[in-house]
C-alpha cells in the first residue's frame, strides 16, 4: 500500500470499528428495552388461572377449533403426538393430520393405530394446494381426520388442513411436538376475551430433550443432558419469555412459532393462507396478517400468551442444528424481503417501525457487523491502533452484555413463570447462560451469515430433516 | 487517532464499566433466586404433606352431610395456598357447603387478605381477589367490590361486577356501571351478562330493553340465549333484522339456543344474508346442529358466489348425511 493511502485506510478501519461498537450498543439497548418491557408486562397482567378454573370458565364460550398437524416422515413420533392431541382439554375440537406425501410409514401407522377409514370430502377449499389423494376419519375417534396428499411442503399441507378445518379457529402444530393438556384452553382465552379483533395467538415452545414422555405427555420437566440442547434451552427461554412478550405489548409481534400457533380461520383465508414460497411460512403469515389489516385500517390483535406450552425436540447434532438455523435465517430474510415495504413506514405502525426495524438490526445487520468486529478489533488492538478501553467496551458489548440478557431472561422466568422445578436446574441454566456467549453465540452468528449467503444464492426448500423419538418414561 | 478522542474514550469506559456492574448485579439476583429455591425445596416435602392433609380434611367434611358445621383446625399453611384451596372447593359445591367454606375463610383471615389484595398494585391480583370474593358475604365485601367498580383496569371492574351478582341484593351502582362503562361492552363481558341473566333476569330484561351500542348488544344476546330467557324471544326476532351484521348473527344464534320455533326461519334468512361471513356462519350452524329442515337451502348455497360459503355448504351437506349431492373436484379434491 502506498504511503498516502495508509492514513486513509487507518481512518476507515477506525470508523468501521466505531460503527461496530455503536451497532453493538444499539442491539444491547434494544435487548434491555425488551427485558424491561417483558418484566412490566409480566408484572401487570392477570395471573394465569388453574386448568380446572379455566375449563369451568371456557367450556361454554370456547369456539370450535381444528388442530392441523402437517406430517412428513414422522413415523417415529406421529402416534404419540396424535394421542396427545386427541386427549387435549378443550370442549369442541378436531385433529386434522395432513400426511404431506411421506416416504416412510407415517400413513400406515396412522391407519393401523387409529382405525382410519376413507371418507367423502367436501371438495376443493378456498386455498390452493397439492392434490389430495384421500381423506380418512378414525373409526375409534371421529374427531381425528387424516388427509393424505402429495408432497408440497409444510405451508402447502397447512393450507390443505385449513381448507378442511371445521373450527372457527385453527391451531397449527408440528407433528414432532407435544402440546400440554391445557394449552389450547389457555391460548384460546384471548380469542374469547378479545372477540373477532383477535386474529392470532402464539404460545411458548420449550425444549423436550431429556424430559420423560408418557402417553404423549411430558411427565416431568428435566433439563437436557446434551450440551447443545441445553444451550438451546436458554435460547428458547430468552426468545419466548422476553422478546415475544415485549413485542406483543407494542402490537409488533411478528413471529408465532410454526410449532404452536392459533389463528382465526377467516382472517387467514382472507390473506390467502400460508405462502409456499418461503421456508419461514409462520413468520411470513403473521407479517402478511399485519400488512393486510393495516392497509385496510382494520382493528386487530395478534397476541402472545406465555402459559400454553408446546414441547419440541431440538437437534443434538451440530450439523442438524446448523441446517435448522440456516433455514430459519433464510426464512426470516425471505419474509423480510417479501414485506420490505412495511419497513419503517408509518402506515404499518409498530409492526413496521419497531418489529421489522428490530429484525433488520438484529438479524440482517447484526451478524455481519459482529463478524466484522471479530476480525477487525483484535487486529487493530494488536497493531496499536485501538485503545484498551475501546477494546474492553467492544468485549463488554459482545460477550458480557449477552450474559446480562440471558440471566435477565432467566430471572424473569423464575420470578413470574417458575417452570423449572429444581434449584439445580436454575444453577445449571445460569452457567449455560454465561457459557453460551463464548463459542455458541459465535457459531450462531456464523450460521446466520451462512443463511444470508444461502438467501442471496437463491436456495429454496427445507433440505433434509432428522427425526428423533421422545424419551419414554 | 479517531478512537482516542476524549468523547470516544469516555464512552468506551462508561460502556465496559456499566456492563460489568450489570453482569455482577444480574449474577447476584440470580444467586438470591437459586438460594430461595433451595430453601423452598428443603421445606417442600413437609409443605406437600400438610397441603394434602388439609385438602383431605376439607373434602371429607364437605362430602359428609351429617358432619358438624364448621371445619376442624387445619395444619399451618401459607395463606396463598389456603385461598386457592378454598376457591377450588367453592367451585365444586353450592349452598350450605359454600357458606361453610366462606366461614372458614373468614376464620382463617383469608377474607381480610383478599380485601387487601383488591387494592394491590398488580391488576392480575386485583382480578383474582375480586373473583374469589364472590363466595363471601357481608357489608365489607359489598363495599370493597363496589369500590372496585371504579378500578382503572376493565378486567377488575368486570370481575368485581360479576362477584357482586353473588351477593344478596343488587347495588344500584352496578346497573349504572353496566349501562355506561365500556368494559361491559367487551366480548369478555359475556360472563357477567350471562350471570346477570341467570341470577337477576328482571334487571337483565330491563337493560336489554334499553337502546345500547352494538358491542354490548352482542354479548347480551348471546348471554340471553345461553341463559334460556325465552321472554326475550320477540326482541331477538326483531334483532335478526338489525342493520349490524354482528347483531343479526348473535340474535339468530340466541334464538337457536332457545330452540325457538321461529329460529329456523331466522336462520333461513341468515342463509340469504348479503354478508358472506354471515351466510358461512349460518351454513355451519345448520350442519353442526343437524337442522335437516334447512338442507334444501344449504344445498342452494353450494352455488354461492363466495368460495368460503360454497365450501362450508359442502361440509354442512356432508354432516347432514346427504353427501351424494357433492362431487369433489379440482385441486385439493380427493
Amino acid at each position: 500500500m502506498t504511503a498516502p493511502l495508509w492514513p486513509a485506510f487507518l481512518l476507515l478501519a477506525q470508523l468501521v470499528a466505531l460503527l461496530v461498537l455503536l451497532v453493538g450498543v444499539a442491539q444491547n439497548l434494544l435487548y434491555v428495552a425488551l427485558m424491561v418491557t417483558a418484566l412490566w408486562v409480566m408484572a401487570t397482567r392477570p395471573p394465569a388461572r388453574r386448568s380446572r378454573a379455566l375449563w369451568a370458565g371456557m367450556v361454554d364460550v370456547a369456539p370450535p377449533l381444528s388442530v392441523i398437524v402437517p406430517a412428513y416422515d414422522e413415523e417415529l413420533t406421529i402416534e404419540d403426538s396424535v394421542r396427545a392431541l386427541l386427549s387435549l382439554q378443550y370442549p369442541d375440537f378436531e385433529v386434522i393430520v395432513v400426511n404431506d406425501g411421506s416416504t416412510d410409514g407415517t400413513l400406515d401407522r396412522l391407519v393401523e393405530r387409529f382405525a382410519l377409514e376413507p371418507e367423502e370430502s367436501a371438495g376443493a377449499g378456498p386455498l390452493p394446494h397439492a392434490p389430495v389423494r384421500r381423506v380418512y376419519r378414525s373409526a375409534t375417534n371421529p374427531a381425528l381426520r387424516v388427509v393424505d396428499k402429495e408432497n408440497g411442503g409444510k405451508a402447502d399441507a397447512l393450507n390443505a388442513g385449513i381448507n378442511l378445518a371445521e373450527g372457527e379457529l385453527f391451531c397449527a402444530a408440528d407433528a414432532d411436538s407435544l402440546l400440554e393438556a391445557d394449552s389450547l384452553l389457555r391460548a384460546v382465552q384471548p380469542f374469547v376475551e378479545g372477540g373477532e379483533e383477535t386474529i392470532a395467538v402464539g404460545g411458548t415452545v420449550r425444549v423436550a430433550n431429556g424430559c420423560p414422555v408418557r402417553g404423549g405427555r411430558v411427565v416431568e420437566v428435566r433439563l437436557p443432558r446434551h450440551p447443545l440442547a441445553l444451550l438451546q434451552t436458554v435460547e428458547y427461554m430468552r426468545a419466548f419469555t422476553m422478546a415475544r412478550l415485549a413485542f406483543e405489548r407494542f402490537g409488533a409481534l411478528f413471529i408465532i412459532s410454526g410449532a404452536f400457533g392459533i389463528f382465526r380461520r377467516e382472517a387467514v383465508l382472507e390473506v390467502g393462507g400460508y405462502s409456499t414460497a418461503t421456508v419461514g411460512e409462520d413468520m411470513e403469515l403473521v407479517l402478511r396478517l399485519h400488512r393486510f389489516m393495516r392497509e385496510r385500517g382494520r382493528r386487530y390483535e395478534i397476541r402472545f400468551v406465555p402459559e400454553p406450552v408446546c414441547w419440541t425436540q431440538v437437534p443434538e447434532r451440530l450439523r442438524a442444528l446448523a441446517r435448522q438455523r440456516i433455514r430459519w435465517h433464510r426464512g426470516a430474510l425471505e419474509s423480510l424481503a417479501a414485506h420490505r415495504r412495511m419497513l419503517a413506514r408509518r402506515r404499518y405502525g409498530t409492526p413496521g417501525s419497531l418489529g421489522l426495524v428490530t429484525l433488520f438490526l438484529l438479524d440482517v445487520l447484526g451478524p455481519a457487523v459482529e463478524a466484522v468486529g471479530y476480525l477487525l478489533m483484535p487486529f487493530l488492538w494488536a497493531a496499536g491502533m485501538l485503545d484498551t478501553g475501546f477494546l474492553l467496551a467492544w468485549l463488554a458489548m459482545t460477550f458480557a452484555f449477552g450474559v446480562v440478557v440471558s440471566i435477565g431472561a432467566l430471572v424473569l422466568e423464575e420470578m413470574e413463570l417458575r417452570r423449572f422445578p429444581r434449584a439445580s436446574h436454575l444453577a445449571l441454566l445460569a452457567v449455560t447462560a454465561i457459557l453460551e456467549n463464548f463459542g455458541y453465540r459465535q457459531l450462531n452468528n456464523l450460521w446466520r451469515i451462512a443463511g444470508h449467503l444461502a438467501y442471496l444464492r437463491g436456495v429454496r426448500g427445507w433440505g433434509r430433516q432428522t427425526r428423533r423419538a421422545f424419551v419414554r418414561a | 487517532m479517531l478512537l482516542s478522542a476524549p468523547l470516544v474514550d469516555a464512552l468506551s469506559r462508561l460502556i465496559w464499566q456499566l456492563t460489568l456492574v450489570l453482569v455482577l448485579a444480574a449474577l447476584l439476583v440470580l444467586l438470591v433466586l437459586v438460594l430461595r429455591r433451595l430453601l423452598e425445596e428443603l421445606r417442600r416435602e413437609t409443605l406437600a404433606r400438610r397441603q394434602a392433609h388439609a385438602r383431605r380434611l376439607l373434602l371429607e367434611r364437605l362430602r359428609d352431610p351429617a358432619a358438624a358445621p364448621g371445619f376442624p383446625d387445619l395444619p399451618e399453611l401459607p395463606a396463598d395456598y389456603l385461598i386457592e384451596l378454598v376457591d377450588e372447593l367453592a367451585q365444586m359445591v353450592r349452598g350450605e357447603g359454600r357458606e361453610r367454606l366462606a366461614a372458614l375463610g373468614e376464620r382463617l383471615g383469608l377474607l381480610d387478605r383478599l380485601l387487601r389484595s383488591l387494592r394491590a398494585w398488580r391488576p392480575g391480583l386485583r382480578v383474582e381477589a375480586a373473583r374469589r370474593l364472590a363466595i363471601y358475604r357481608g357489608e365489607r365485601v359489598v363495599r370493597a367490590l363496589c369500590r372496585a367498580l371504579f378500578d382503572r383496569a376493565p378486567q377488575v371492574r368486570l370481575a368485581a361486577a360479576t362477584a357482586l351478582l353473588d351477593q344478596d341484593g343488587l347495588p344500584v351502582d352496578l346497573l349504572h356501571h353496566a349501562r355506561h362503562d365500556p368494559a361491559f361492552s367487551r366480548p369478555g363481558a359475556i360472563g357477567f351478562w350471562q350471570r346477570l341473566a341467570e341470577t337477576r333476569p328482571d334487571a337483565f330484561l330491563r337493560l336489554f330493553e334499553e337502546p345500547c351500542p352494538v358491542e354490548r348488544r352482542v354479548p347480551m344476546l348471546r348471554a340471553a340465549g345461553v341463559a334460556g330467557l325465552t321472554r326475550l324471544a320477540e326482541r331477538m326476532i326483531a334483532d335478526t333484522a338489525a342493520p349490524e351484521p354482528a347483531v343479526r348473527r348473535a340474535a339468530v344464534m340466541a334464538l337457536l339456543d332457545l330452540k325457538h320455533p321461529l329460529a329456523l326461519d331466522a336462520l333461513a334468512r341468515l342463509l340469504a344474508d348479503p354478508d358472506p361471513r354471515l351466510r358461512a356462519d349460518a351454513v355451519v350452524a345448520v350442519g353442526r346442529r343437524r337442522l335437516l329442515a334447512l338442507l334444501g337451502m344449504v344445498r342452494d348455497r353450494l352455488d354461492d358466489p363466495d368460495p368460503a360459503v360454497r365450501f362450508r355448504a359442502g361440509e354442512a351437506v356432508l354432516r347432514l348425511g346427504q353427501g351424494g349431492g357433492v362431487r369433489a373436484g379440482g385441486r385439493g379434491g380427493p
